[in-house]
């Protein structure tokens, strides 16, 4: 645990001297206040929901962009080699970058509460609601994290896991749009229903914090880990 | 004793390494010669245990070791070929970090004493990406050898270094000799003859000589001979 904690620190640290990091944050932040000061304004709704949804929509690009360095980036500059050649295994590495990931995940989150500040002086809020919706993106961008780590292990080069794991994560969000699913069998859009993971956010949003859910996310965290540990044991 | 037995490994259908064999003696030097793709990164790689071999087996003071334990990888230290480091880390951050993935006990005292033993006080505080070549060949030297452990593999060390570094490079790895067990892989003879005990000439994958170097008369007419 001591190892995982020590690479988790060092690639914590480095997301800070990345810029690539603060104009992915920056931009995300940026939208996402745009998007839900325009709904409070304009549709003069002073309602926390549309900067969850918000959220949930820009992580399908701020998380690839977090992920897409994390296993090609070592492997092109070759820092993979002195990383695996050191008395630490894979799954420690990857454990140690997921924590990181969500260390950064969390401070992202956090950047957002002065919006929500901004809500309480103006109105009323169901602090269960916001508290859940929080735990519910939290767990949300863990998974696409952990995807995005999968997708960093089959390539060797950044730009692919970024389009890779960018790709995946729009498909995910379209198989829980209706006009999607409208379109396509009905079978088919159960299925769709059933895979995608912003489907399973909605109690998070109308605060409640599902076991079902909660359980179902942590094991796709599980899951792609394994799947990223798997794939990287099978490459050495 | 390092002993090596019958390592063999693909790459698809292209065989990198055919039953190579050879015997490493404590505190010595022994030096990986051949030509650009003869198979001397993928033996270091997989006796560092980033590879795995196809077959054979790998034997340390009659012991079989397993190559992807982490108790072997803590009695290693590697140098890989290019040094690849963490360009935006101070030399202290990269040391520290090493020292802890290591599990060396006193991380402070740990990297003092291999800061000391490559010269790099003076750039203990500089970011890795601004320094000289020799330099970030120094840190990746250090790097390898925390922990104190009792193989070195140095791939190319001495690569792009000028002829100063070349020199200060060379007389650290016949010090550290002194103490452990050092495999390193050149491209250049004469350095090859300078500071190994023994010679391994490696060509496509499989060994074609295994000499203490003072045995060896003519190093250059029987590389050629021996790899053409």
């Amino acid at each position: 645990m001591k190892k995982v904690l020590t690479i988790a620190a060092k690639e914590f640290q480095g997301y800070f001297f990345n810029p690539i990091g603060y104009v992915f944050l920056g931009i995300m932040l940026m939208l996402a206040c745009w998007v839900f000061w325009g709904d409070v304004f304009v549709a003069g709704n002073a309602d926390i929901k549309p900067l969850f949804q918000t959220l949930t929509y820009l992580f399908s690009v701020f998380i690839p962009a977090i992920t897409m360095g994390w296993i090609a980036d070592e492997k092109k500059s070759g820092t993979w080699e002195v990383l695996i050649t050191n008395p630490v295994n894979i799954k420690m590495i990857l454990w140690g970058k997921m924590l990181a990931g969500m260390g950064f995940l969390l401070v992202s989150l956090l950047l957002t509460t002065p919006t929500l500040l901004s809500l309480l002086y103006l109105g009323k809020m169901d602090i269960g609601v916001v508290f859940s919706g929080y735990v519910g993106l939290f767990l949300l961008g863990s998974t696409y994290l952990a995807i995005g780590l999968w997708i960093s292990s089959l390539t060797k080069h950044p730009a692919v896991a970024f389009i890779g794991t960018t790709i995946v994560l729009v498909l995910n969000s379209l198989m829980s749009q209706e006009m999607v699913l409208s379109k396509i069998p009905y079978f088919l859009a159960r299925v769709f229903e059933q895979l995608s993971l912003n489907d399973k956010m909605t109690p998070f949003y109308n605060g409640e914090i599902g076991l079902n859910t909660t359980v179902y996310l942590v094991s796709t965290i599980v899951l792609f880990t394994w799947l990223a540990q798997r794939t990287n044991e099978k490459n050495n | 004793m390092l002993s090596v037995k019958n390592i063999s490994k693909k790459f698809g259908d292209k065989t990198v390494l055919d039953n190579v064999s050879f015997e490493i003696k404590d505190k010595s030097v022994t030096g990986l010669l051949g030509p650009n793709g003869a198979g001397k990164t993928t033996l270091m790689r997989i006796l560092t245990g980033y590879f795995g071999a196809d077959s054979g087996s790998v034997t340390w003071d009659m012991k079989e070791v397993n190559l992807k334990s982490l108790l072997h990888k803590s009695k290693i230290g590697y140098l890989p070929e290019n040094n690849p480091l963490y360009g935006y880390m101070l030399v202290r951050e990269y040391l520290e970090y090493i020292v802890k993935i290591k599990g060396a006990e006193d991380c402070v005292m740990e990297t003092m004493r291999v800061t000391t033993e490559c010269g790099l006080a003076n750039v203990y505080e500089s970011k890795i990406e601004t320094l000289s070549k020799g330099y970030r060949q120094r840190v990746g030297l250090a790097a390898a050898l925390i922990g104190n452990p009792d193989l070195l593999i140095l791939d190319e060390p001495t690569t792009g270094l000028d002829p100063k570094q070349i020199i200060e490079i060379r007389q650290l790895i016949k010090k550290l000799a002194k103490q452990k067990m050092v495999i390193l892989s050149t491209h250049i003879l004469p350095e090859a003859a300078a500071i190994c005990s023994q010679l391994l000439i490696i060509n496509s994958g499989k060994i074609v000589l295994d000499e203490t170097t003072s045995k060896i008369k003519n190093l250059e007419k029987k590389f050629i001979q021996l790899t053409s």
